[in-house]
């Protein structure tokens, strides 16, 4: 039987690294998706990926309830993919572009990521959601959970969830022409 | 078309003759499967029986599965990349300097409930290892050789029971007929020797059915069936009692640990008992839907529910959870119903066919702890947000609500009302919630949205909807300007939004975008439809304010916030939904600093002069900028402002305060900012052609353009084609060539505009200066050199200015707003009142006196010519009005322009007028009296003279 995010957070506590390596390999492709749908290229997405379960692994004894960790989880990757958008465009603004520096090419092996032009439209569409809608859809299709299975891991009620995914999904038809007939 | 604009409230596509899935079900089953990812095996048939006879569901299904397989597809390439985990570990702190956890604590001698302890609620979470510690300090050893100890006996069993939870019971014996149900809904008879596999489930029918199930040969427990009840197995540890009741009987041994396989079962969906080893019924059919009995033999277990804490129950309890509370009361090891005597349970001889006998020290039910509700009691003002409800029916809205909020019974009960003659529960919602309401808001809108009424009930009554007209329909009063909706209503959104064609979608797409509640309301649902339906259903706007504006306007509809939605409505129903007392500032620009009581009379009266515009404007809304209010042919003429005061309020100026709407507020606002700024000046013709005029009789427009030409490009706009000034109603003597164009215009009911810099048309006069409309001038620039006349000045010239122009200022109210001139007028009038502000600029009135009578010099030489005598000897004339007109006795003495109205002259230059006698009277007088004859009457209007009809 798999063990809970609870157990999980438990068993890491009383210092069992192994425990949290489950978390991360349960919850890390939902971390990456959140800082890749922020607009980072997939290499910047994964060390800002590193960085929330680090973060989350510091500061585990401040959380309150177990059972909450995938939503407190997910809350620090949006904190941590805002204050490196900012801290991004305040580097542009404040660089002239003459003095920009070189752009660095980035280590072979984080090239693992080659977006086709479909799933970067897809993408790009996304950070159009509010943030709520794009988390939910994101769990539905990245880690193929039910609505249900997104309730409990959020902590928030089954309808909420539906509600999400029925407006993005419905967002996402128009966006991309998708939408017939009449309702 | 959405279900919800077909004929106003009726129900959506019309359900198939054989009782198949109309296309409204089908969406909704559609949304489901994509939701869920699947549906049960019965409705996705049916699902795809009408799919297939469909073509637009068909489509529909066809276009959700293609977003579905592109997100698929994206999300599928989105993963992290190799060696990830090892990077994050590798980047985690050491251990040192980190707090001790809180097991050790614990076995240091923190003070923490055992779990083993029945009386005590177990704690929350607990691992095996903590576990472990809790067990040691009941047994009262050594915490640090115990801990060794007990760890490694413990890590042996656990690793025993992990390895053997894998394996499935097998039946070893079985007694009575039941069957078992697999995964695809096939039975078979239960036998022994059969496996009890995952999502099988176990169905005794007309006898109780009892097993002993067995693993590895070991006997584990015993499991028996009342009649008619239906176990699943969820897996080796955990089952699910659907219906009836059951017996188990747990070995002793059996893991106590939910992570280690602790025997579960879940009772009906209601609650959670967990096994530490014992003997105990669940009875699903003791107390009814929503109840359930758990007594136990041996032992103990525990219950959990939604609505209580973990709550232990020990042998000779019997625990009764009901839809009102929870109960434990020792039953004195009896059994509650007969088909268990039959058992031979262990250690109890059956009772007898009565079931329960009362204790011998009968008390009424203990409560366990404060009496925690099952379902909690329901506050009206709970709120709700993000809760679909376009296109449900209204019982199914009230379900979605439901689901929301935990099922409360009086959603329930309001439910179950709905299925009574009077509220068809088939009319479909117009919209979803979005933003945060209380639960009884959404209920008013969507009774409304059904042409119903909410009523949440009082003392003895429940609540409940009633129907309604659509003149009962309840609207709260406008509820304020909430800051929050604001920005939201600036999230962007496409500027093409395509495959929407109902209003109901275009409102719920903006909705969800910005999540603001906006609902449209349904009593002028034919009327808005068609409306938008002329849009295309597209709007303008990159943003939802920009779109909204945009959708009011095409609906020509307001908007208020009202009841915490965003209500869309006709304009006469909002302003009524909206009156309320409005206090709104007047700055000192109007009124002075301090405020002039005489001014602030003024602009008292002018607001009171105010009506609702005849025709359709829109005034932009202060509450959304950005966003504009209509006007309603239902409120045209009618005053808006009722009870209008005025208030000083130093230093700012003061305030009105009246009682009005959205619209009425909007429009106040408007004309006091108006009232602030001049009125753009009005070009015309005569300052750009000084120059003189060919004199003599002016045949028609085409001869005044053509002289205009070389100076001047001026044309008839097309259709325009005035009658000629016949009978010598226009003869020319005094005027320049610019005011002769402009007074032919005018004498031909039209006016003269410039096109651009350079070309000037002449056209219809309610083209060229519009309809009347608020004017305001300002005097400053002549207070400002007459200082001294500041206080009177404007008065004077509102004087002035009708003496000079009788016609064109009969009944027109001039009031003063501290320098300004305000009166009600096209842009000719308007024109002419900026002509004299730039003559008395040039050379105006310097004293009071003067200013009382003050007339241009072109004025005072038209009269001075016109109050001479006839000087001629006395005569008297005789012929007809257009010959003594032109009469060289008359004509050769006037020196003034004298024009005839066309129409009159057409009329009456015929007329014939016998001995007109002219001795001892003025020019004037012989004018005045050769009109009267001829029915006409004299006037003089700035420079010239006319003669018209009499009105």
């Amino acid at each position: 039987m798999a063990w809970s995010d609870a157990e999980l957070v438990q068993r890491t506590l009383a210092g069992d690294r192994e425990a949290f390596s489950k978390l991360v390999e349960r919850h890390r492709r939902a971390v990456f998706a959140v800082a890749l749908q922020r607009g980072f290229q997939p290499a910047e997405a994964d060390d800002l990926a590193q960085e929330v379960f680090v973060k989350a692994y510091k500061g585990l004894g401040a959380l309150q309830q177990p059972e909450a960790f995938a939503r407190w989880l997910y809350g620090i990757a949006g904190h941590v993919a805002a204050d490196a958008a900012r801290a991004r465009r305040r580097r542009r603004e404040g660089v002239g572009l003459e003095s920009a520096p070189e752009v660095e090419a980035p280590d072979d092996d984080l090239v693992h990521l080659e977006l086709d032009r479909d799933s970067a439209e897809v993408l790009h569409a996304l950070r159009e959601l509010p943030e709520d809608q794009r988390l939910v859809l994101t769990l539905r299709y990245l880690e193929n959970l039910t609505p249900k299975e997104i309730a409990e891991r959020l902590g928030e009620p089954r309808g909420t969830i539906r509600s999400r995914l029925h407006h993005a999904l419905g967002y996402l038809q128009v966006a991309f022409g998708l939408k017939v007939g009449a309702r | 078309m959405s279900t919800s604009e077909q004929s106003g409230v009726s129900s959506g596509a019309e359900r198939p003759a054989d009782g198949g899935m109309s296309c409204a079900q089908a969406r909704r089953q559609i949304e489901r499967l994509i939701e869920e990812g699947d549906l049960k095996d019965a409705e996705r048939a049916l699902l795809m029986a009408h799919v297939r006879g469909c073509p637009p569901c068909k489509a529909e299904l066809d276009n959700c599965r293609r977003l579905e397989g592109r997100l698929r597809g994206a999300f599928a390439a989105l993963d992290t990349a190799p060696g990830f985990n090892a990077r994050v570990l590798a980047a985690l702190p050491g251990p040192e300097g980190k707090e001790a956890p809180e097991w050790l604590k614990n076995l240091l001698g923190a003070k923490r409930p055992h779990p083993l302890d029945a009386s005590l609620p177990a704690p929350e979470t607990s691992t095996p290892l903590r576990r472990s510690w809790l067990f040691l300090r009941r047994a009262g050893l050594s915490a640090g050789i115990a801990a060794i100890l007990t760890l490694g006996l413990w890590c042996a069993y656990w690793a025993y029971t992990r390895k053997a939870a894998d394996v499935a019971p097998t039946v070893a014996e079985v007694k009575g007929k039941g069957v078992r149900v697999n995964e695809t809904g096939s039975t078979v008879p239960l036998a022994a020797g059969d496996a009890l596999l995952r999502n099988e489930s176990i169905v005794a029918t007309a006898e109780t059915v009892d097993l002993v199930l067995a693993s590895k040969d070991q006997r584990i427990g015993r499991l028996a069936l009342a009649p008619h009840s239906k176990l699943r197995v969820v897996n080796r540890h955990s089952y699910q009692l659907l219906s009836g009741a059951a017996y188990f009987e747990v070995r002793k041994d059996r893991p106590k640990a939910a992570a280690d396989g602790r025997f579960e079962v879940d009772a009906g969906g209601l609650a959670t008992v967990s096994v530490t080893g014992t003997a105990f019924v669940i009875d699903l059919a003791a107390r009814g839907p929503g109840g359930l009995v758990v007594l136990v033999q041996e032992g103990s277990v525990q219950v959990q529910s939604p609505a209580i804490t973990r709550t232990s129950v020990a042998a000779g309890q019997e625990l009764t959870l009901t839809t009102g509370g929870v109960s434990i009361r020792s039953t004195g090891k009896t059994h509650p119903a007969g088909w268990l005597a039959a058992l031979n349970l262990p250690g109890e001889k059956p009772d007898g066919p009565r079931g329960v006998k009362p204790p011998a020290d009968a008390r009424p039910p203990a409560r366990v702890g404060p009496p925690p509700p099952v379902r909690r009691s329901l506050r009206w003002d709970e709120r709700v947000k993000d809760v679909v409800l376009l296109d449900k029916s209204l019982g199914e809205g009230i379900d979605a609500l439901a689901e929301a909020l935990d099922k409360p019974q009086e959603l329930l009960a309001l439910r179950q009302q709905l299925q009574g003659p009077l509220i068809s529960d088939t009319a479909a919602l117009s919209f979803s919630i979005h933003n945060e309401m209380p639960l009884q808001a959404a209920l008013r809108w969507m009774a409304r949205d059904v042409l119903a009424r909410f009523e949440p009930g009082a003392e003895g009554r429940a609540a409940r909807f009633v129907t309604s007209t659509a003149d009962e329909l309840p609207g709260a009063p406008a509820s304020g300007n909430p800051e929050d909706v604001r920005p939201a209503l600036e999230t962007r959104v496409p500027e093409n939004i395509v495959g929407i064609n109902s209003l109901a979608g275009l409102t719920e797409f903006l909705g969800a975008r910005c999540g603001v509640t906006i609902i449209v309301e349904r009593a002028q649902s034919a009327q808005f439809t068609a409306a938008a339906r002329d849009t295309g259903f597209t709007l303008p706007g990159a943003t939802v304010l920009q779109k909204l504006d945009a959708l009011l306007a095409a609906l020509h509809a307001g908007v208020a916030w009202n009841d915490d939605a965003l209500n869309i409505a006709h304009p006469a129903r909002i302003e009524a939904l909206t009156q309320a007392a409005r206090r709104i500032p007047v700055g000192p620009q109007l009124v002075g600093q301090p405020a002039n009581p005489l001014w602030a009379n003024d602009l008292k009266q002018i607001l009171e002069e105010q009506a609702y515009p005849a025709s359709r404007v829109a005034v932009p809304m202060p509450w959304l900028p950005g966003v504009r209010l209509h006007s309603d042919a239902a409120l045209a003429g009618r005053p808006p402002f009722a009870g209008l005061t005025w208030e000083p309020a130093q230093p700012e100026g003061g305030l009105f305060c009246c009682r009005t709407g959205l619209l009425g507020e909007a429009l106040m606002r408007n004309l006091l900012a108006a009232l602030q700024s001049e009125s753009p000046p009005v070009p015309g013709a005569a300052g750009l052609l000084s120059q003189a005029a060919a004199l003599g009789p002016v045949p028609d427009m085409e001869a005044l353009i053509e002289q205009a030409r070389p100076r001047l490009r001026v044309a008839l706009a097309p259709g325009v084609q005035p009658q000629p000034f016949s009978k010598h109603a226009y003869v020319n003597k005094s005027l320049p060539l610019g005011e002769a164009l402009e007074w032919g215009a005018w004498l031909a009911g039209c006016g003269l505009r410039p096109v651009n810099n350079d070309f000037w048309t002449v056209d219809d006069a309610a083209v060229c200066y519009g309809p009347p409309a608020l004017q305001v001038l300002s005097l400053q620039p002549v207070i400002e050199q007459r200082k001294e006349l500041a206080a009177e000045l404007p008065r004077l010239f509102a004087r002035v200015l009708p003496d000079l122009y009788p016609t064109f200022f009969a009944n027109t109210k001039f009031r003063c707003v501290g320098s300004r001139i305000v009166f009600t007028g096209d842009r000719r009038q308007l024109q002419l009142a900026q002509r004299l502000r730039a003559s008395w600029e040039a050379g105006g009135p310097s004293t009071l006196a003067e200013a009382r009578t003050w007339k241009p010099k072109s004025r005072v030489d038209v009269e001075k010519n016109l109050a001479e005598p006839f000087s001629r000897e006395p005569l008297k004339l005789s012929g007809s009005f257009a010959g003594l007109l032109r009469h060289g006795a008359l004509s050769s003495q006037l020196r003034c322009t004298v024009l005839v109205d066309p129409a009159a002259m057409r009329e009456k230059s015929g007329t014939e007028i016998k001995d007109l006698d002219t001795a001892n009277l003025s020019r004037r007088q012989v004018l005045e009296r050769l009109a009267s004859a001829a029915g006409l009457v004299m006037v003089i209007e700035g420079d010239v003279v006319w003669l018209r009809l009499a009105r």
